[in-house]
């Protein structure tokens, strides 16, 4: 009888602790993305930006745009950089190499001229992307090493006489 | 121990009546303290620096907006000294963001004593709470030292924010202007056109852009306006000071 009742109350404690976790976790995420920048359609911002939180491009950006979390680039945005976020919604033109983190979508009026690398790509009829493509979990980069020349102490040495010749 | 700061328009008859129950209730809820009168002919940088010597650690002003600025542009060197408001004679915009109400009932606020660190925005060597106004189109921004931002061709309002913009909606100004972030947000308003005679639209949405630091160069007719309306002239760098100011809020605070 008191196997079930133990059972019971130690499912009781899983499910609160699930609960208090989820609602942590809630509150980070929604503290992380509080801060939002917009670039709107009558702004030009040129040189090397950086943000923490979300941004929204409607304008134009030239050099580097980079953010760690997400990124949507409207329909009239004309970014010239290199581009670098957690995940990227484009529907606006990109001339410049992309890399995303995680998920980029291109929509119909999308336009990337240039490299993109990302997780997972999502791609609408009638986008245009011209460049290298590369999709999926990446991982470092390893060239084969050029193999050692080591002399085997077995192999008996060469006589000098034919070494000469 | 608490120095009360009058402003001079105060000493009028039709603020009479409004003082004497602001002292009675400040008298009932036990936080009386010295009152001073403020008048042009008094140096407020020396009237506070003698009053934190002699044990003061509460200066609230009784005002308007322009008295509370300038009370904070004083104590800001003081750390251990905390800012209170009691907004008298008009509508006051800094007092609804700090969520404290007019008059008497701020007393309330005051005594409860709920404390917030706020950011300080510093534009060369003057410091403002609410923000910057850039009227002038010609002026360019550089963000950071690390990029520039030009508003294209137009009459644009530039505005450097530490507290919401005026008039902004619950919506709009959502989370993004928090006083005690580290941050400023640099607001580019794009000019307005007619909607109608008694409707005015804006053409596309404001630009904003969170940063720490902002230089601010121009022509000669460049201006940059504090929120106490001082006039400033470029080249202005505009900092923040990140939880500098100890101030005493009221519940309905929008940040």
């Amino acid at each position: 009888m008191a196997f079930p009742l133990l059972a019971l109350g130690r499912a009781w404690y899983i499910h609160r602790a699930f609960i208090i976790f989820t609602i942590f976790m809630f509150k980070r995420d929604d503290a992380g993305h509080e801060i939002e920048t917009i670039i709107g359609p009558t702004v030009k911002v040129e040189g090397d930006f950086a943000a923490a939180g979300d941004v929204v491009v409607e304008g134009a950006v030239s050099g580097q745009l980079r953010t760690e979390q997400s990124l949507r680039i409207g329909e009239q945005a004309k970014i010239t950089a290199n581009v670098s976020a957690g995940a990227a919604l484009v529907a606006g033109e990109i001339v410049g190499n992309v890399t995303v983190r995680e998920t980029l979508e291109i929509t119909s009026t999308g336009k990337i001229f240039g490299d993109i690398r990302t997780k997972v790509l999502a791609v609408a009829a009638g986008a245009q992307i011209n460049g290298k493509v590369e999709v999926g979990e990446h991982r470092a980069r390893t060239e084969p090493k050029p193999r050692e020349h080591v002399p085997d102490p077995n192999r008996p040495p060469l006589p000098k006489a034919k070494l000469a010749a | 121990m608490y120095l009360y700061l009058y402003d001079a328009q105060l000493s009028g008859k039709p603020f009479q009546h409004a003082l004497v129950r602001v002292e009675t209730r400040l008298t009932d809820l036990g936080i009386g303290g010295k009152i001073s009168r403020l008048s042009p002919l008094k140096n407020l940088r020396e009237l506070i620096h003698d009053e934190v010597a002699s044990g003061v650690r509460t200066v609230v002003a009784v005002g308007d907006d322009a008295t509370f600025l300038s009370v904070v542009n004083e104590i800001i060197p003081y750390d251990n000294v905390t800012a209170g408001f009691i907004p008298l004679g008009g509508t006051s915009v800094i007092a609804a963001a700090l969520g404290i109400p007019n008059g008497e009932a701020a007393c309330d606020v005051i005594a409860a004593r709920r404390l917030s660190r706020l950011d300080i925005g510093r534009a060369n060597t003057t410091y403002f709470l609410s923000g910057l106004r850039v009227p002038s189109n010609q002026a360019s921004f550089e963000l950071d030292s690390r990029y520039h931002v030009k508003p294209n061709a137009g009459s644009f309002t530039v505005l450097i924010r530490n507290l919401p913009p005026e008039g902004w909606s619950a919506d709009a100004v959502g989370r993004r202007f928090d006083p005690a972030d580290g941050l400023l947000e640099v607001v580019i308003e794009p000019p307005e056109n007619g909607g109608g005679l008694f409707r005015r639209r804006r053409q596309s949405t404001p630009s904003i852009l969170p940063c720490r630091q902002i230089k601010i160069s121009g022509g000669k007719s460049t201006t940059v306006l504090t929120d106490g309306e001082r006039v400033l002239k470029t080249p202005v760098t505009v900092d923040v000071l990140p939880g500098k100011l100890r101030v005493i809020v009221g519940k309905t605070r929008v940040f």
